[in-house]
């Protein structure tokens, strides 16, 4: 076994400095990025997690005290499309488009769709505010501004 | 050199103590969400079997009665709040004998859906509730000739209309 004097021992090496440097730079350099995708993705996750509860619901047949009733069946979300739709005041605007899918008794009247989707859009803003500032909005709410994007949401049934 | 933790170790267990932190939140929310969903689909399940009893009891006529046991309908179950930070439903269940429904009322406030409802059509409109007794325990559904008597304790069910 060899024995380092003690003047190397403990040595962090000059390619071991390069690298984490370079490390550093690229982190700073990408840092904005992540950001702003980090942000998105919890808006997405957020808004899937409103659809599928608000679905869930109204499908078991529970509705909010001035909602109009709508008969129970298997209501599924299909896809939560995340859709850039310019800007509003500033800061990019996205529109979460929902595809749910219902029973043919439920998908052709257009008073229960409109209902359901009106439950669907609320829910996902609400779960996107929540996702945001930690706390449920008071009442309805049509669109969320955070630091860089506004979100509002729209539904249809196919 | 030896028992040396290597500066990689440390970063990537930063690095990873970071990113679980930032999902704990988001998976309790989902956690809430699917317990406060359980929680309702368990209520409709009580209110449909309620519901199909006093349907029952109606059309077999004068003298039928059924008796639901704790196993079938819990109340204590139904209404507990705090279960798992679940809100539960909010007791009693309430029969409009007006409209012919039953009508069962859950908070969502916690995942965001405030107080939602769900309504179960009855068909008989002369449903009366009375305490329970020894000889009808509850929720014993009885057909009197008369009327549907229902007997449950206040804070569970309770007639309108």
């Amino acid at each position: 076994m060899s024995v380092m004097p003690p003047e190397v021992r403990g040595q962090i090496s000059i390619e071991f400095l390069i690298l984490i440097g370079a490390i550093m730079v690229m982190v700073v350099a990408v840092f904005p990025f992540i950001l702003s995708t980090a942000e998105l993705s919890k808006a997405h996750a957020a808004a899937r997690d409103g659809a599928t509860f608000a679905a869930g619901m109204r499908g078991l047949g529970y509705r909010g005290a001035d909602v109009d009733p709508v008969p129970e069946g298997a209501i599924r979300v299909l896809r939560v499309d995340m859709v850039e739709a310019g800007n509003y005041n500033n800061l990019t605007w996205y529109r979460f488009d929902i595809t749910a899918h219902a029973p043919e008794y439920i998908s052709t009247n257009t008073s229960y769709t409109s209902s359901i989707c009106g439950t669907i859009r609320t829910q996902v803003l609400r779960h996107v505010y929540y996702a945001f500032y930690g706390e449920w909005p008071s009442g309805s709410i049509s669109r969320v501004n955070t630091a860089r994007y506004s979100f509002t949401a729209g539904c249809r049934f196919e | 050199m030896r028992a040396q933790v290597s500066i990689e170790v440390a970063l990537m267990t930063g690095i990873a103590i970071l990113v679980m932190v930032s999902m704990v939140n988001l998976q309790f929310e989902r956690f809430y969400s699917a317990r406060e969903v359980g929680e309702a689909g368990e209520a409709r399940m009580a209110g449909t079997l309620l519901a199909s009893a006093i349907n029952n009891v109606y059309a077999s006529g004068a003298g039928f009665q059924v008796h639901l046991s704790e196993k079938q309908i819990n109340f204590t179950r139904l209404g507990e709040a705090g279960r798992i930070y679940g809100l539960g439903v909010r007791l009693p269940i309430v029969i409009d004998n007006a409209e012919r429904r039953i009508i069962i009322v859950k908070n969502l406030s916690k995942t965001g859906g405030g107080v939602w409802n769900v309504s179960i059509p009855i068909v008989p409109n002369n449903v009366v509730r009375l305490d329970p007794s020894g000889d009808y325990p509850e929720v014993t559904i009885l057909n009197n000739g008369t009327n549907i008597l229902i007997y449950a304790d206040e804070a569970h069910i309770v007639t309108e209309g």
